[in-house]
């Protein structure tokens, strides 16, 4: 015990300073190294006057620090620096512990104040180096342990043997594991060996094992004695017990780490604040979030993580609070690491201390992204919401349970033109068409009383006044037990539907085709006009109701009853059966039948079902029709085909390519067709497709082909511009072959010509002969008479009475003679001029006409320029056709033999000073200089086989109608002739006998011969 | 008259011939009957004298020809001596062919007449 140790005197001896204390803690006893270190006396130092060698600064603590171990009966620390005798202040550590009485009781405290500062210690224990350290050892009341300068063992206290209940010798041979706990051995050794390496102190704190194998912190101070050559003699160990430090500073860390590990595991950023608003420190999941450095973090306003429409917002907040002190709460988007931005609540608590100064800020981060969208999206919704009710094409309305109208929606409003209060409760009825308003209320209340949703059609007025078709649609709303609260509308515009459907209903009354309804059970539940006469039943109200399997032929029952199953199990399907109506009238039929669905949910067969009978046979006869055209274009040598000028498009009939001997369905193009026209047609092909492309209406040509074998067809195209088609220019056409018909033609025509000239000569001759005749019957007389009459004078005696006799007879007859000649003018003369209005136009256009095959035939291409509005002239119009006739033949003629020009011929008429004239032209041989002058005579022609009489006929009848003809060489080939004729003058028609007696008188001659 | 005078018959539908010829055939010595028609001839009792027939040939109803096939179906062959005022070079050879004498074509010569006549009498 201390108190017998002090006794002795050693306690002198210790080097180390040491004190015993009352327990009220007055010093009563302290060692000789105490007084020396101090340099006071134990008078001086008894009691509570050691205050005064203690470092005024460090008194308080260090007397508060007693005080507090006195109290608490448990040995404890104080620290203080104290003054050396020298004035000197020195770092001491004082530990104290209590001494107790056999009762437990403290009855005394020892004290030791271990200088701390190293340099001081060292000087110590070298100055004490003689000193006994087993004695020395064994006064410490820590456990101290000396040992040599390898590290055996040489002392250790009682503190230690207690400590670890083990004899000296026991602990002689100890090595640092068998005490030292294995966490702390590596630490432990590394520093002693350290230590022992370097000669310098160590310092480790580490647990050791007690005898009980509890484990304890201690302080173990390692500190090696030297001699005066600075050569270690041993090594000091002081083992200061540090075991309750350790455990609370231990408890302190596991409790920050603890707190660490809380805070970081809260799923929300939290940050504290310096109370200026620096951010000290940030948790895990606000790293985390962020994904910046919580330095960056910390310059927060500037690094970018606060959405920028926020920021000001979010510093002006943190600001204000942070000069009232009050929490702050806000929300704004801030930047993650992926660079999106969400919303977060930032709430700021202010942590006070006890005078109510913030020391700090602790700031919770709440993710409230989801929250904020579902916010926005509410928002946008119940703004949408009113927005939507108000403009749905639709007018919505809510009705209370009384039936009246609580809500309109602007949509109906602004249709009906009413204002909301106009509308209320029945106020919208003044919209509904008076004929449906009856309806419309008795439906009304029908929905009402049933409680269930329906429905109701009737009409509007619009604000302008239209009527229109509305679906009225009404739903009820309950509360929980099932009670209407509310009834909720929309009608719906079905004007146009409405429309369409009464025009659907109208195509479905007037199709020609089936429509049925079916029921599942076979009834016919709709039908159609059609259905009606295809069931053979006098109205569609008789066919209604009864079953359309009756209707379907016995052999097609089964067949049909399968299908009608599918239809109405949902298929759509096709079927050919055969149907037998009321009448018997059995009839093939084609159905196409769909799936509809009933009102009631039920599924009924809808059908189109067809006639095919009438169809089949029209398909045959149409095959028929299409045999029969082909063949007939087969026998008729003509095909057909279209020409779009503007395209180029061409298509033939399968006949034209067999006639032009191309191979059939090949591509046919003008130039390929050029490739077979005769070459003398081509001029007439050029003016065709001129006439083509200027679109003339109509245009018809005669043409040869020459064909690669060299073998000519004749064909004959007759065209017709397409009328229907304004942009485009195509013709529909034919081309016959009339090859043969033009061979037997022109054989004909060869015959008839052979004809015309015998008939012409055989004509004249019996005129000749019949003129004859007349005139020799008296002539007969006459000579007869005279050769009487110079018998009877040459007789003896001359018969003078004979010869008068005769004589008078050959007068007679003379005078019988001429009056032959006379009745022969008569017969010719009869036919006077009929002088009437003459169109000259139209006449020369039925001339064109009648000539036209002819002309074609000799390949002339005729033209015409007929001036409008010409004046009628008067004169015979049969006899002025005579001329054109005439004139239009001799061009003709003057062209056959050209072949190296184009055989043009042009008609014109023309006002002429007081007349009309018409003149051909031809591109003919002409005649040659003397020709002009003879021109007219009778029976001069340049025409081998002429007979010379046309033209000089053709200027009798001209002359006879006070008119001229002339002719006139062309600048190119051939020649003009015309005639001009004075118009009609009224009453100039009626006096038609004195030209004709005129012309009668004046030109026998030529009429006798143009009458051959 | 002297009796022994041979009757020549002439028919003509033209009555100048009918008038003149008559004096002519007497001049030439022969005695001479004229008829207007083939059918005022038959009915006539001067065909059985008539010993040379100066006939017209183109005459309404019966023409001569067909007179000349009457007679000679009759039996009664008369040298005919045809007159027409019809030029027809095809039909003398034809009518002398079928047994006539001659065929004169108006206005013809007193001579010819008389070669004719002479010609008639000789084949009688």
């Amino acid at each position: 015990m201390a108190i017998e140790i002090g006794k002795s005197g050693l306690l002198d001896a210790l080097p180390v300073m040491l004190w015993t204390a009352l327990p009220d803690g007055s010093i009563d006893f302290v060692n000789r190294r105490w007084t020396d270190y101090t340099g006071l006396g134990l008078h001086e130092a008894q009691g509570w006057d050691w205050q005064t060698i203690v470092h005024p600064d460090d008194l308080a603590g260090l007397v508060q620090g007693w005080q507090f171990v006195l109290e608490s009966g448990e040995p404890g620390e104080v620290a203080g620096r104290v003054r050396r005798s020298d004035g000197l202040y020195r770092r001491f550590l004082i530990q104290c512990q209590p001494m107790h009485d056999d009762a437990g009781q403290i009855n005394k405290w020892c004290g030791v104040a271990l200088d701390i500062d190293v340099s001081r210690c060292q000087e110590e224990i070298l100055r004490q180096h003689e000193v006994d350290f087993q004695l020395v050892a064994e006064s410490i009341p820590i456990p101290v342990v000396v040992t040599s300068s390898s590290g055996e063992v040489e002392g250790l206290n009682q503190p230690t043997r207690d400590y670890f209940r083990k004899t000296f010798d026991e602990l002689k041979g100890w090595k640092p594991s068998d005490v030292v706990h294995p966490d702390d051995l590596d630490d432990t050794i590394a520093a002693q060996v350290a230590a022992h390496q370097n000669g310098s102190p160590y310092h480790v704190e580490s647990r050791h094992r007690r005898a009980d194998g509890v484990y304890r912190w201690y302080s173990a101070h390692g500190l090696p004695l030297r001699d005066g050559q600075g050569q270690v003699l041993r090594w000091l160990h002081l083992l200061i017990d540090v075991d309750d430090r350790k455990r609370a500073e231990e408890a302190l860390r596991t409790s920050e780490r603890n707190a660490r590990l809380i805070v970081d595991g809260i799923p929300a950023g939290v940050a504290i604040l310096a109370p200026n608003g620096e951010v000290e420190a940030v948790n895990r999941p606000m790293l985390k979030y962020f994904g910046r450095a919580e330095d960056e973090i910390k310059q927060w306003a500037t690094a970018g993580v606060v959405h920028p429409d926020d920021l000001p917002r979010f510093v002006e907040s943190i600001e204000r609070s942070s000069t009232t002190g009050n929490p702050y709460n806000t929300e704004q988007r801030l930047r993650g690491a992926d660079g999106t931005y969400r919303w977060f609540q930032v709430c700021g608590l202010p942590l006070r201390d006890a005078d109510g100064n913030i020391v700090r800020w602790y700031v919770l981060h709440t993710d409230i992204d989801e929250r904020k969208s579902v916010e926005q999206a509410l928002a946008e919704n119940e703004r949408n919401l009113q927005t939507t009710i108000d403009n749905i094409p639709v007018l919505a309305w809510s009705a209370r349970v009384d039936g009246t109208a609580e809500f309109l929606n602007k949509h109906y409003l602004d249709y009906a033109g009413l204002t909301a209060e106009e509308a209320q409760d029945w106020g919208w009825t003044a919209a509904v068409h008076p004929e449906d308003l009856n309806e419309l209320a008795a439906t009304w209340q029908a929905i009402m009383a049933s409680g269930k949703p329906g429905e109701a059609e009737a009409r509007l007025r619009r604000h302008d006044g239209e009527y229109r078709w509305f679906l009225f649609r009404v739903n009820p709303l309950h509360d929980e037990h099932g009670n209407i609260l509310k009834w909720y509308g929309v009608n719906t515009d079905m004007e146009d539907r409405k429309r369409s459907e009464e025009s659907f209903r109208a195509i479905v009354e007037t199709t020609p085709e089936c429509v049925n309804v079916i029921a599942r059970d076979g009834t016919v539940l709709r039908t159609n006009e059609a259905g009606a006469v295809m069931a053979g039943a006098p109205s569609v109200d008789a066919v209604v109701g009864q079953s359309f399997f009756n209707f379907v032929a016995p052999e097609h029952q089964e067949e049909y009853r399968e299908f009608h199953e599918k239809v109405c199990a949902g298929e759509k399907g096709f079927l050919e059966f055969d149907l037998v109506n009321a009448s018997g009238v059995r009839r093939h039929m084609e159905t196409h039948a769909a799936p509809l669905r009933d009102s009631d949910g039920s599924t009924l067969q809808l059908s189109v079902t067809r006639d095919m009978t009438a169809r089949a046979l029209a398909e045959d006869a149409l095959r028929r029709s299409e045999a029969f055209l082909a063949e007939g274009q087969h026998l008729a040598r003509m095909g057909n085909l279209s020409w779009n000028v503007t395209s180029g498009d061409i298509v033939w009939s399968e006949q034209l390519y067999r006639i032009f001997e191309f191979e059939p369905g090949t591509v046919v193009t003008l130039d390929r067709i050029a490739t077979r026209v005769h070459p003398e047609d081509m001029p007439q092909m050029a003016d065709m497709v001129g006439r083509a492309q200027r679109g003339e209406s109509d245009f018809e040509y005669q043409h040869r082909i020459v064909l690669p074998d060299q073998s000519v067809k004749y064909l004959h195209l007759i065209a017709h511009r397409a009328r229907d088609r304004v942009d485009e220019i195509e013709y529909i056409g034919a081309v016959l072959d009339i090859t043969q018909r033009r061979v037997s033609e022109e054989a004909l025509e060869k015959l008839r010509s052979e004809l015309a000239q015998v008939t012409r000569i055989m004509s004249l001759g019996a005129l000749t002969a019949s003129i004859a005749h007349e005139v020799n019957q008296p002539l007969a007389g006459i000579i007869t008479n005279a050769s009487t009459c110079l018998r009877m004078l040459a007789a003896d005696p001359p018969n003078v009475e004979g010869a008068r006799e005769t004589t008078r007879r050959t007068i007679r007859d003379g005078k019988r003679a001429a009056d032959v000649i006379a009745r022969l003018r008569a017969l010719f003369g009869k036919r006077a001029v009929t002088v009437e209005p003459v169109d000259l136009n139209d006449a020369a256009r039925e001339v064109i006409m009648l000539s036209s095959g002819d002309l074609q035939r000799n390949r002339v291409m005729l033209h015409t320029e007929l001036a409008d509005q010409l004046p009628p002239v008067g004169g015979d119009r049969v006899q002025l056709q005579q001329v054109i006739m005439n004139l239009l033949r001799n061009a003709a003629d003057a062209m056959s033999a050209v072949n190296d020009r184009p055989r043009r011929m042009l008609v014109r008429t023309a006002r002429d000073e007081d007349g009309v004239r018409l003149s051909v032209r031809d591109a003919g041989i002409g005649f040659g200089p003397e020709g002009t002058e003879r021109l007219f005579d009778a029976f001069y022609t340049t025409k081998s086989d002429g007979m010379g009489i046309g033209l000089s006929v053709s200027r009798s009848i001209i002359e006879r109608h006070n008119g001229r003809l002339w002719a006139q060489v062309n600048d190119g080939p051939g020649v003009t002739f015309s005639f001009s004729i004075p118009c009609c003058s009224g009453d100039a028609i009626t006096a038609h006998d004195a030209p004709a007696k005129h012309v009668a008188a004046n030109r026998t001659t030529k009429n006798v011969a143009g009458f051959s | 008259m002297n009796v022994t005078q041979l009757l020549v018959s002439i028919i003509d539908d033209d009555e100048s011939v009918r008038e003149s010829l008559p004096d002519l055939v007497k001049e030439l010595g022969f005695s001479a009957e004229a008829f207007s028609s083939a059918e005022e001839f038959l009915a006539s009792d001067h065909v059985d004298q008539t010993r040379c027939l100066i006939l017209d040939i183109a005459m309404p109803r019966m023409s001569g020809p067909e007179l000349h096939r009457e007679l000679m179906r009759r039996g009664r062959p008369i040298p005919i001596i045809f007159i027409t005022a019809l030029k027809d070079d095809t039909v003398r050879p034809r009518l002398i062919e079928q047994g006539a004498v001659d065929c004169l074509f108006k206005p013809f010569t007193d001579d010819a007449l008389q070669e004719a006549l002479s010609s008639a009498l000789r084949a009688n």
